[in-house]
């Protein structure tokens, strides 16, 4: 039995974790991060000893690798809760690299309360550690009962709305492929959920119109078909896009996400559904798209067209107004149009109701009947009576009434928003294949879940050793400019050579023990027993080397970090 | 020049008796007219005018027929006042330019009350009623579009209110365009004259015979009373008769100062004397000729004074002056061009006189200014303006001409009273 056991200090949050797994990279660096997060950690290589180790203690969660060398995680949790001694239940949470193999089997669902994919995400574990809810759980939750759907003979994993809400979804929905959407209610919820602005959304309801993806509502022959092509195309995309968008919360990355997994096109529509009276072609808020949208403007990343010019309520922002014409004396709708009457020989002019008696027009001046039309009198104009006050005008003054929250505003004052179409652009795409990297180093910031596992290990150790020693390191940085110049001039295939033949360059060239990680969009370097402002001085002339060795010019550019800024 | 000099020689051996005789015209119709106004106004205390502010409720009305150009400025004009109009009700008479849209605009801009536009032009008179029906003041202002107004003169227009048996008031006018032409040099000099100097001393008589649609107060049951203005043109003196004959005291408010342009060409100030002359002819003498008979339910010795006035200065004065020039010709052959000089040059005193009278009482003129003209006005007045009246009234008498002006619409022409 291989245990590791290391106490660390108590706190309140400090949550005591069972991880069990049998790789030993992943041990390290699961337990690293928990670790300095201040929770106990008790490690487990097999299925047997997490079950003694269960049995042995009470863990507030269990993380799972599904494939163990022994017996699988789903029996290891099923033997355990059927030895009666659960009477604290952990969280377990299952990790894996099958996610959808794993929904497939309706009992995963019941016994484990979370499924988090393969390779780690340490944020989300880190998260997922911190944020679960510690109060005792009821042995199991009912089982909501799926509706039949027209597509359940396709092998896709749906998710249900609103049917499956409520219960324990997989962190950005991995394993899923699109949503099928029963009802229309609570959609606003549904786009909060992590994940969802990554799939196709199928209206089973019809009535989404633009919102929607795919419209089930009246059922046709090659539904399956372009259902399928709807799917497939979703994935194909998704794959291209950076971890950094995919995980990201930041409204404008998901909208810009979604914009692109749907064909890249922001697309307006009138619609009176929502107070904005704009239906957009997704089912995101159109109070909280328009900040995203003039953020991803701003960027550069959408290339936005003039589509609208909508009022709107000064007061609650609703586009829903009455127009309406009212009095100017005392705002009253209630106008009718009447026609001035000029009587020629007396020069009295005035609406006709001053004339009229009965069938008769008499001057209310002189008495004269008017027998006459062109002779006695003329209508030289209309006027507008206001039925509420008397009050006549020419021209009525024009107002809008707020449907949804009863405020009046006159036609002048009312504030009005335009709204764009917009098509995501180059950059906008570039941004979402590289991410955070695409910022360059000035908005850089060293993320700890951007660096490779084994350059966390080693950074690690470096930085115990700097604890203890004091001796110094170096980690670098390596962001490459032209790299995407270079991939659709020359290929991806001579990019990736060149950037591995420049980086095998680099690493002869460093001193000392240089170990160089591989990463998506950049690579690192970290270098030991050598201080920051010393590397920082030897790296042009480094660079130089490397850049002479390779025939394309990647754009190489550092970023050096020291102890002091990794560990403040 | 022994002519000259045997005509000068002839002049000043003159008794008295024979020297009258000889310029009986001017005795008999310019020295009394000037005398009255002269007397009036030195003589006469000046009407003292209630200080208290006016409580009433004041709407300014304003008929205008494309006027785009002008109402802003005049509507700014209101708005300045110390004593500021409590409603401005405009009405765009049928216009052809964009007055409709600019009086809504002003509208929206909260500038004035009320606006209203017809399609169809519909005259002075009828524009001017509906815009006094719709108004929701105890006191009606009216005024013309191309006027604009010293900061005091509603204020000071307001005060002879306090009378309670004023009906009306009538502003002073002033050209503001004298400078533009000596055509509209002599009629900055006539309005000092005959409306400023001359409408005070009418007003210490009770003979303010018309409130000027320029710039004019009216009490607004009185007017209404009086069935607001008749089909024009002329309805300004119009009404002002038919309000005085219901017995209301009309007066004049030298101090409420107003601007207009006057005519700059000789071709528009003589269409606009032919008719005004033919208006006040056809109201005096044909509509209100009952004034004239005593034997009328309706007589009264004010109205008489200001008919027979007007009928003998200003209608026997023109009739009179061509027979005056051909019985000096045919009694003094050549002597008369130096009678008729020396008699101009007789009228040329008086006018200096009167002149210097009329600036003392209106401040506002720019008397100094117009002062080199006044030699110039002095021939103006006693011939050229007499005989565009004796015109006028021949037309007027004659062809009934004045049923025709284009001021009113045709329409209305047809069956005017």
């Amino acid at each position: 039995m291989a245990l590791t056991h290391v106490e660390v200090e108590n706190n309140t949050a400090s949550r005591s974790v069972l991880l069990v797994e049998d790789s030993s990279v992943t041990q390290d660096i699961v337990q690293l991060v928990l670790q300095q997060a201040g929770h106990r950690v008790l490690i487990a290589e097999t299925g047997e000893d997490a079950l003694s180790l269960l049995a042995a203690e009470d863990f507030d969660v269990v993380l799972m690798d599904f494939h163990l060398p022994d017996i699988n995680g789903l029996q290891v949790v099923q033997s355990h809760l059927a030895s009666g001694l659960n009477i604290h239940r952990p969280h377990f949470i299952a990790v894996t690299g099958d996610v959808r193999g794993l929904l497939a089997d309706k009992l995963n669902c019941e016994v484990f309360d979370r499924i988090v994919p393969k390779p780690i995400d340490i944020d989300l574990i880190c998260s997922l550690v911190e944020t679960l809810d510690l109060a005792p759980k009821k042995a199991a939750t009912p089982k909501l009962v799926a509706r039949s759907h027209p597509f359940a003979e396709l092998p896709f994993a749906f998710l249900k709305w609103p049917t499956d809400q409520g219960s324990n979804l997989t962190p950005g929905l991995i394993g899923f492929d699109a949503i099928l959407i029963q009802s229309t209610e609570a959609l606003p919820l549904l786009w909060q959920q992590s994940g969802a602005n990554l799939l196709p959304i199928i209206d089973l309801t019809g009535t989404l119109g633009t919102r929607a993806d795919f419209d089930a509502g009246a059922p046709g022959l090659d539904d399956e078909e372009r259902l399928t092509i709807l799917v497939d195309q979703f994935k194909d995309l998704h794959a291209e896009i950076h971890p950094d968008i995919i995980k990201s919360n930041d409204p404008a990355d998901r909208v810009l996400a979604r914009l692109h997994l749907a064909g890249g096109s922001l697309k307006p529509t009138r619609g009176g559904e929502h107070r904005s009276m704009i239906q957009w072609n997704t089912i995101a808020d159109s109070d909280d798209l328009e900040t995203a949208i003039s953020k991803l403007e701003k960027e550069g990343f959408l290339e936005t067209r003039f589509f609208e010019r909508v009022h709107h309520c000064p007061k609650c922002k609703s586009a829903r107004l009455l127009i309406r014409e009212e009095c100017h004396a005392c705002e009253s709708a209630n106008l009718t149009e009447e026609s001035y009457l000029h009587h020629f020989r007396c020069a009295y002019q005035g609406p006709e109701s001053d004339f009229r008696q009965g069938d008769e027009l008499i001057c209310p001046k002189c008495r004269r009947t008017l027998g006459h039309f062109g002779q006695d009198y003329d209508r030289p104009g209309t006027t507008v009576k206001c039925n509420s006050c008397s009050e006549l005008t020419t021209e009525p003054m024009v107002a809008f009434v707020c449907v949804d929250c009863a405020a009046r505003t006159s036609a002048d004052a009312t504030p009005t928003r335009d709204v764009s179409m917009g098509e995501v652009t180059e950059a906008g795409r570039a941004y979402l294949k590289s991410g955070q990297a695409f910022f360059g180093a000035t908005r850089q910031t060293l993320r700890f879940a951007d660096l490779p596992l084994e350059l966390i290990i080693a950074l690690n150790k470096a930085a115990s050793q700097f604890n203890e020693t004091k001796a110094p390191f170096v980690l670098g940085y390596i962001a490459y400019d032209n790299l995407d110049a270079v991939r659709s001039e020359h290929g991806a295939r001579q990019t990736a050579e060149a950037r591995s033949l420049w980086l095998e360059n680099l690493q002869q060239t460093l001193s000392g023990k240089p170990i160089i990680a591989k990463g998506t969009a950049n690579d690192f370097f970290l270098v030991t027993q050598i201080d920051k402002p010393e590397m920082d001085g030897s790296l042009p002339q480094y660079k130089g080397h490397c850049d002479a060795s390779v025939r394309l010019d990647l754009g190489a550019r550092f970023t050096t970090f020291g102890p002091k800024d990794i560990t403040a | 020049m022994s002519e000259i000099s045997e005509a000068l020689d002839y002049l000043l051996a003159q008794s008295s008796a024979s020297f009258i005789a000889l310029f009986w015209f001017v005795f008999i119709f310019e020295i009394p007219r000037y005398l009255l106004i002269f007397l009036v106004t030195a003589v006469l205390p000046k009407p003292r005018e209630n200080a208290a502010p006016c409580m009433e409720r004041v709407s300014v009305v304003i008929a205008g027929h494309s006027e785009e150009r002008s109402i802003e400025k005049c509507i700014y004009a209101l708005r300045e006042q110390s004593r500021p109009p409590d409603e401005i009700v405009v009405v765009s008479d049928g216009s052809s330019d964009s007055m409709a849209e600019k009086i809504t605009s002003l509208l929206r801009q909260g500038l004035i009350h009320a606006a209203h536009s017809t399609q169809l032009r519909a005259g002075k008179s009828a524009g001017t009623n509906m815009a006094a029906r719709l108004c929701t003041g105890t006191i009606i202002i009216n005024v013309d579009c191309d006027c604009s107004f010293d900061r005091h003169a509603i204020r000071n227009i307001l005060r002879p209110f306090a009378d309670a048996d004023v009906a009306a008031v009538c502003g002073a006018i002033l050209p503001r365009n004298t400078h533009r032409s000596i055509i509209a040099a002599f009629q900055g000099i006539e309005y000092m004259i005959s409306i400023s100097l001359g409408k005070q001393s009418s007003d210490r008589l009770g003979q303010v015979t018309c409130v000027s649609g320029a710039f004019g107060a009216f009490r607004k049951d009185a007017f209404e009373a009086a069935g607001g203005l008749d089909a024009g043109g002329g309805e300004d003196l119009d009404l002002t008769i038919r309000l005085r004959r219901s017995g209301w005291r009309i007066r004049f408010a030298a101090d409420a100062q107003c601007y207009t342009d006057v005519p700059e060409t000789r071709a528009a100030l003589v269409g606009q004397r032919f008719r005004w002359e033919r208006d006040a002819v056809r109201l005096r003498y044909r509509k209100h000729a009952d004034m004239m008979n005593p034997f009328s339910r309706r007589f009264r010795f004010g109205e008489l004074f200001h008919e027979v006035e007007f009928l003998f200065f200003n209608v026997m004065g023109a009739v009179m002056l061509p027979f005056y020039v051909f019985w000096l010709f045919a009694t003094y052959g050549s002597f008369a061009f130096i009678v008729l000089l020396a008699a101009q040059l007789g009228l040329l005193v008086l006018d200096l006189v009167v002149f210097l009278l009329a600036a003392a009482v209106t401040p506002k003129a720019d008397a100094v200014r117009l002062f080199p003209y006044l030699v110039g006005y002095s021939v103006f007045s006693s011939i050229y303006m007499r005989l565009i009246r004796l015109t006028a009234y021949i037309q007027e008498w004659i062809f009934r001409a004045s049923y025709a002006d284009s001021y009113v619409p045709d329409k209305v022409h047809k069956v005017r009273g």
